[in-house]
């Protein structure tokens, strides 16, 4: 059985499949891929834009995400940031 | 070391204008060497913990997780609370008295006491915010308002034994709440945390009482310097 995933790893799991799509991805895909609830992906979907990891846009009338400069800093981060964590037991 | 308390005074015997030219003599006591090293001890703990705290910022503001949030706020307010508690010293011995001295030296004491309840709430929260229960244990405003709250009765009564006697109890709350929740018992980072705060409850006695370990406030200062350069190692190596 999985464990469940931290926070941490879902978004970096979420900001990795969007990149992998060439950086732009439906939220159909997104949340099939993502492997999460409907209300869990809802969730983070909106703390990721709140927090501006990745950006809604749409092209006629079609919505798609896509990486911030911030998102993709992110995931060059994500070993730094949960090494700090492991090291420090936060 | 000091044949007064180098740093507060209780209120009932606070220095006015009249007494400058007795604070003056007195003051003298405390020599150059005494006031620099304490200058320089507190000087290099501040920049350490501004130094963690620049660090640990970028990380906090990427992935927003809480226990980096507290670390780095740890920290923060240490960095305050050395400086609360280097102030009176330094405007002492400078004979810089500044207008309403006793309202200046209250507010000093009312900020080094907030300042040194928030660092140690600080590491409570880093380490054990997980499994805090949801709800008021979780907002910062009930943390905040702890803190004032301690700052404030330390203020109005104006005793250093209740100063310390507070900073004690939060400090062994905060070991008793680490220590339940915390799932490696003797991990190396929590004899670190613990380590941490001791030293700082040591550093509040001698700030207070001026005869306290006297014989050995330097060994102390060494060791607490020594503790906040492992961890800023520490903290550079893991984010680099």
């Amino acid at each position: 059985m999985n464990k469940k995933r931290e926070r941490l790893e879902v978004i970096n799991d979420i900001l990795f499949i969007i990149r992998e799509h060439d950086n732009s991805i439906k939220p159909t895909p997104l949340l099939r891929y993502s492997n999460l609830s409907s209300q869990r992906f809802s969730e983070y979907l909106k703390e990721l834009q709140e927090k501006k990891l990745i950006k809604e846009l749409d092209n006629k009338g079609r919505k798609h995400y896509t990486l911030t400069d911030k998102g993709f800093k992110y995931l060059e981060k994500y070993q730094v940031i949960t090494g700090f964590v492991d090291e420090f037991e936060l | 070391m000091y044949t007064t308390s180098p740093h507060f005074i209780k209120t009932t015997n606070l220095p006015t204008k009249d007494m400058a030219p007795m604070m003056h003599a007195q003051h003298h006591m405390i020599n150059h060497a005494t006031f620099t090293i304490e200058v320089l001890y507190a000087g290099l703990i501040i920049a350490i913990c501004a130094i963690i705290y620049a660090k640990t910022r970028e990380l906090y503001t990427l992935s927003g997780h809480e226990g980096i949030k507290h670390f780095k706020n740890t920290f923060f307010y240490f960095a305050l609370a050395y400086l609360f508690r280097i102030t009176p010293l330094i405007l002492q011995t400078l004979d810089i008295y500044p207008r309403g001295l006793r309202i200046g030296y209250l507010t000093t004491y009312l900020l080094f006491a907030y300042a040194s309840s928030m660092a140690i709430l600080s590491i409570m929260r880093s380490v054990s915010h997980k499994k805090l229960p949801k709800g008021i244990l979780q907002l910062d405003s009930t943390y905040q308002l702890i803190a004032i709250l301690l700052a404030t009765i330390v203020m109005l009564l104006g005793s250093p034994l209740i100063f310390f006697t507070t900073q004690a109890s939060l400090i062994i709350a905060a070991f008793i709440i680490t220590k339940t929740h915390h799932n490696k018992k003797t991990s190396t980072t929590y004899i670190t945390y613990l380590l941490l705060l001791l030293f700082w409850l040591l550093n509040i006695a001698i700030t207070i009482t001026p005869r306290f370990l006297q014989t050995t406030t330097y060994t102390l200062y060494t060791l607490s310097t020594i503790l906040f350069i492992i961890i800023l190692v520490k903290v550079i190596g893991r984010t680099k």
